[in-house]
């Protein structure tokens, strides 16, 4: 047993943390924010020459194929830094359903372009008019010409796509697959409105899809094949509620009422504490499957387990670290609401925790 | 991350050897529920008797010092006992020893070279067994609040007072205790620990039973304890451990061990219980697992469950490598005890009423859940309530602090700076 983290991903956390110091300053965000921009292009150059772009990519198409532990540590780096950008959704939830799907040069092309940077490619996934029972369940039908129209909603970055990895239900026997279509004319994305992060409904209009750009799955189930991605957001989720304790740690030592430190109160101390807990089950709850997912100890059951407790944990460490700030906690000059907000867009990012609970059981064979 | 134990060679080698000695030296019926106080106590004396035989070994407390007979052992041999132990359903000392656990720890740090060659062989060997005596009815969580007095008169200490949720069953050799040996003096600054020998004249014992207890008498480990009367109890002056009046600045290394939720590796058995039980009951003519409520409900409890198997082993490789603690006891203490608190409703969810029953046809999972109806409860308060465990944490995080409180020092490590209070 070892839960300490080796040099390599000593080095990787303090890079990714050192890129966060220097070049995403909260007032940068809390402006972003303020004026409606979703994230700072000029990020990418940054993630793409660390190879973060292609972290969870096969080095047999130009990425690091980092253990999920490794990778797990940029994104909670991001996370801790509240960092808005498509990484998560091309350079992990993508990347896992392609890697997922059986090889083609169409899936091997887009792993390629994902990880040299040329390519961002987001997932296109919920239709308006269906709850999530999953990838699969998700599919928009094709008509008979292969054609797609159609509705997709919460895509998250859709303003960054250069192509978007859209599920599908093929002609004729509704088969669910994934589909490869470059951004770009007959599809138009709306940002939408609201307390929620960079979600864009995408619509697609008679966009031909080609034979070579439809994916089929490969041996595991689209959501399986998410097991590394879930731990990715996870870790992201983890890094928020890091900063939030750090915040509210500060704050009640610093915030005078009474004439005393607020944190002098035990309903305060309280809040913080529910906030700490909520972190390290999820931390740890992540960091464990990033290992099982590694060795081969059931890791997409545990994937589940790690992202239905973070999406729980980062909710609730937001409520606390509310309780903990009162009124400037609610005012977006503060920063406590870029990190709140993350919380709920997130909440059901990858499927509604309950959902994935489910999921879980049915991979630990109950 | 690595989070598996992985064995070496010669820690298999070892398991080889104590796994030998244990089929040989632990006598069948040891792990017996006894249904007669007789029944109970012949158990008891049967772990009594081990307990002295892991002791000749140095196996009882492997982490003490060879020279006061305890193991030496380090950590790796440490966590093979325990393993081959825990298997065959017991504990390390094998029978409720928390005088001995403790007390031993205090006298490492604060007692002089002749108390420990005095009072650690006897616990390490197994030969004596010691119960703390901290809560007074005056005094729970507000440990410096105790009353009892023990008033210096030439070579004794003079005990008057009383001491309640002691113990478990079958009394014990040697009390643990604290009390007041400056009644004039400051609080903080008033207090003593003393190692007593529990036969002292003037030393009288009430048996009380806990919501745990499955029925009154000498019968049930669990949920046993007992009220302790001293009526001018006349304990010699070399007893006292630490200095007199230096007692809080002891108790920083008790209740670090107290306080402190140790780690551990172990799935829950409750869970294991509820699992099993929900795979081979059928209920509308399916198996229990089948129905999607049931899933559900058993999916979260895992979940939460889970949250506090994580925290167990993070302290447990904490205290393997060697990493500095601060609020990781304190939080899984409180982890566990909220969740298991929690639990009881979800169970009762889970399975309806057949968790409140101990019915030998109706109860579920074998009378487990309506065990950890009733345990989940009184789990609440012992090694410090959630409210103190919640004081720790905010302590050791540096809320309302200028600095973070350090933990209270244990072992050879040398002597705790601060006090840490127990006060809410």
């Amino acid at each position: 047993m070892d839960l300490s983290l080796n040099a390599s991903q000593i080095l990787i956390r303090d890079s990714a943390r050192g890129f966060v110091r220097r070049h995403v300053p909260r007032a940068e965000l809390v402006r972003q924010a303020k004026d409606g921009e979703t994230w700072d292009r000029r990020w990418w150059d940054h993630f793409r020459d660390d190879g973060w772009t292609g972290a969870l990519v096969p080095s047999d198409f130009g990425g690091l194929d980092l253990d999920p532990l490794s990778a797990a540590l940029i994104f909670e780096e991001l996370g801790r830094g509240a960092v808005p950008s498509p990484l998560l959704a091309s350079s992990a939830v993508a990347v896992g359903l392609l890697r997922g799907c059986a090889a083609s040069e169409a899936r091997d092309a887009a792993l390629t372009g994902i990880a040299d940077g040329s390519m961002i490619v987001i997932p296109a996934l919920r239709r308006p008019d269906t709850s999530w029972k999953g990838v699969a369940a998700t599919g928009t039908p094709l008509s008979d010409g292969m054609v797609l129209s159609g509705a997709k909603v919460f895509v998250p970055f859709a303003d960054a796509a250069t192509h978007f990895l859209v599920s599908v239900l093929l002609p004729g026997d509704g088969t669910p697959a994934l589909a490869i279509v470059p951004a770009g004319a007959g599809i138009t994305t709306r940002l939408l409105p609201g307390f929620i992060q960079a979600n864009h409904e995408v619509v697609f209009s008679d966009i031909a899809v080609s034979e070579r750009s439809v994916l089929r799955t490969g041996d595991a189930s689209f959501d399986d094949s998410l097991a590394a991605a879930r731990i990715m957001t996870a870790a992201y989720q983890v890094g928020g509620m890091e900063e939030m304790l750090d915040m509210s740690v500060g704050h009640s030592n610093t915030r005078i009422q009474f004439g005393t430190p607020i944190g002098r109160f035990q309903r305060v101390q309280d809040h913080i504490i529910r906030l700490l807990n909520a972190m390290d089950a999820a931390k740890w709850a992540t960091y464990e499957a990033a290992w099982a997912l590694e060795t081969g100890r059931n890791g997409v059951a545990r994937s589940y387990l790690a992202g239905s407790t973070a999406s729980d944990s980062y909710y609730e460490a937001a409520n606390a670290a509310h309780e903990v700030h009162a009124a400037i906690g609610s005012d977006p000059r503060y920063g406590l609401t870029l990190y709140t907000r993350i919380s709920r867009t997130m909440y059901e990012l990858l499927g509604p925790p309950g959902w994935m609970r489910r999921r879980m059981a049915d991979g630990l064979g109950w | 991350m690595e989070f598996e134990l992985t064995y070496t060679k010669a820690q298999e080698d070892f398991r080889a050897e104590v796994r030998t000695w244990l089929a040989e030296n632990v006598p069948a019926g040891i792990v017996a529920r006894p249904r007669s106080p007789e029944e109970s106590k012949a158990v008891y004396l049967l772990r009594r008797e081990l307990g002295r035989r892991l002791g000749a070994r140095g196996w009882l407390y492997p982490s003490g010092e060879k020279e006061y007979g305890g193991g030496g052992l380090g950590l790796d041999q440490i966590v093979v006992l325990e393993e081959e132990t825990a298997r065959l359903g017991l504990g390390l000392p094998p029978y409720y020893d928390s005088g001995g656990k403790m007390g031993s720890a205090s006298i490492r740090v604060w007692g002089t070279p002749e108390q420990k060659q005095r009072f650690l062989p006897p616990i390490y060997r197994g030969e004596v067994r010691s119960w703390q005596l901290l809560t007074e009815p005056s005094a729970g969580s507000d440990l410096a609040g105790v009353k009892m007095t023990a008033i210096r008169d030439g070579d004794v200490y003079v005990f008057n007072g009383q001491k309640i949720y002691i113990g478990s069953h079958h009394g014990a050799d040697r009390y643990w205790t604290i009390a007041v040996t400056d009644p004039q003096g400051k609080r903080h600054q008033n207090v003593s620990w003393f190692m007593i020998d529990s036969s002292l004249p003037g030393i009288t014992t009430q048996p009380l039973y806990m919501l745990s207890a499955q029925s009154e008498g000498e019968t049930d480990e669990h949920g046993h304890k007992n009220i302790i009367y001293f009526d001018n109890v006349r304990v010699p002056a070399d007893c006292l451990v630490g200095g007199e009046n230096n007692g809080w600045k002891v108790a920083s290394t008790h209740l670090e061990v107290e306080h402190s939720g140790q780690g551990n590796i172990r799935t829950n058995p409750v869970w294991i219980a509820l699992l099993a039980h929900c795979k081979s009951h059928h209920r509308d003519g399916r198996p229990l697992i089948e129905d999607p409520d049931v899933r559900g409900k058993l999916a979260e409890i895992y979940s939460r469950l889970e949250a506090v198997r994580l925290l167990g082993t993070r302290n447990f490789w904490m205290v393997y490598a060697g990493e500095k603690r601060s609020y990781h006891g304190s939080q899984l203490s409180y982890m566990r005890k909220t969740t298991n608190l929690w639990l009881t409703k979800a169970v009762l969810d889970l399975l309806g009423p057949e968790a409140l029953t101990s019915d030998p046809v109706l109860a579920a999972a074998g009378g487990i859940a309506e065990m950890q109806q009733r345990r989940g409860i009184v789990e609440q308060h012992p090694g410090g309530t959630t409210d103190i465990q919640r004081v720790v944490i905010a302590r050791r995080l540096g809320v309302g602090a200028r600095e973070p409180q350090q933990a209270g020092k244990l072992g050879e490590e040398g002597i705790a700076r601060k006090p840490q209070p127990a006060e809410a």
